[in-house]
């Protein structure tokens, strides 16, 4: 069980960071780091969110917005510039999991 | 180096795309879905066409177990030997599926069934259901109704053993979970752990990133 959910945070992770490097182009090692850092926070929330019987989108509109505010205080960028990196990504992963 | 760490990232991306057959909430499972119907060698006259978006798209045979993509919701049509072309249709299935959108909207011999199907879906990791098979049944053929019913569904779970659940006289019970699937008898074992310790561990780590973060952003605003 522990395996599985660490496969997952790590999908998950390697999925976000690939697509914020992507797109903003920032120092891959402090990005690394911040992207890692902000997934430990959000990811357990929002499964044990999911598990206890939240609504799947109201969780990753959550995950997404908390992202954002933290991608901007990490970055120093603007919000709103963050919270479009953190839609994307949230986006994508979630698009891929239909995909897949 | 820039360009390597992409390249890493992207090929990883493929990598983990390809190894993985899903990617579904932690602690989740999916239950493999088939069907089949029962009474099919009744009508050789006829030839059943599973139809849906997403790919789904297979001539059903008597005594065929079918399979179709979790996220599709095909029906099922009905089309006289006579009036079907065999080898246009493998022409089709091969071919753009707007044409194939068009020969299922468009062709008059085709008969449509008003049950529209779709997988079982996701349950808990702990679920002891591994498959559901549902037993559909012809009520009705004739020139411009094709009636399928759901007879009853047999459950597997992990250990091998299976169970029958009838549906309803309308092909529907009382008791229903996921969409339509009369509930099975064995449902979600927790070990009596597992919670509070997923919830503990869930809820720590979440609290050592966001002090580690909060620490990053005063570094950053101190400098």
């Amino acid at each position: 069980m522990i395996l599985t959910y660490l496969f997952c945070f790590i999908l998950t992770f390697v999925l976000e960071f690939s697509i914020i490097f992507f797109l903003s182009k920032e120092n891959w090692k402090e990005l690394f780091l911040y992207v890692l850092l902000i997934n430990l926070f959000t990811w357990p929330l929002a499964n044990l969110a999911y598990y206890f019987g939240g609504n799947f989108y109201l969780i990753e509109l959550n995950v997404i917005l908390a992202e954002g505010l933290l991608l901007t205080l990490l970055l120093r960028k603007k919000y709103i510039y963050c919270l479009g990196l953190s839609f994307i990504a949230n986006l994508v992963t979630a698009l891929l999991s239909f995909l897949i | 180096m820039k360009k390597l760490i992409s390249l890493f990232f992207v090929l990883s991306l493929f990598l983990v795309s390809s190894v993985t057959a899903d990617m579904m909430p932690a602690g989740h499972k999916s239950v493999r879905y088939t069907f089949e119907i029962e009474n099919i060698a009744d009508y050789p006259d006829h030839v059943f066409i599973l139809y849906g978006e997403i790919g789904t798209r297979e001539i059903l045979e008597p005594g065929q177990e079918v399979h179709f993509y979790k996220y599709s919701s095909p029906y099922i049509y009905a089309i006289k030997k006579t009036d079907f072309d065999l080898k246009n249709f493998e022409q089709l299935k091969e071919g753009d599926y707007k044409v194939m959108e068009n020969y299922f909207e468009t062709n008059p011999d085709l008969i449509k069934s008003d049950l529209q199907l779709t997988n079982y879906g996701m349950v808990s990791e702990f679920d002891p259901l591994d498959k559901a098979k549902d037993v559909l049944k012809i009520k009705l053929l004739d020139e411009n109704n094709l009636l399928i019913v759901k007879d009853k569904v047999i459950y597997t779970y992990e250990d091998g053993t299976s169970e029958e659940k009838v549906y309803g006289q309308q092909g529907i019970t009382s008791s229903l979970d996921h969409g339509g699937f009369p509930v099975p008898s064995r449902t979600t074992i927790f070990p009596p752990w597992t919670m509070s310790a997923l919830f503990l561990s869930g809820f720590l780590l979440s609290l050592s990133a966001l002090i580690l973060i909060i620490v990053l952003v005063v570094r950053r605003i101190r400098r």
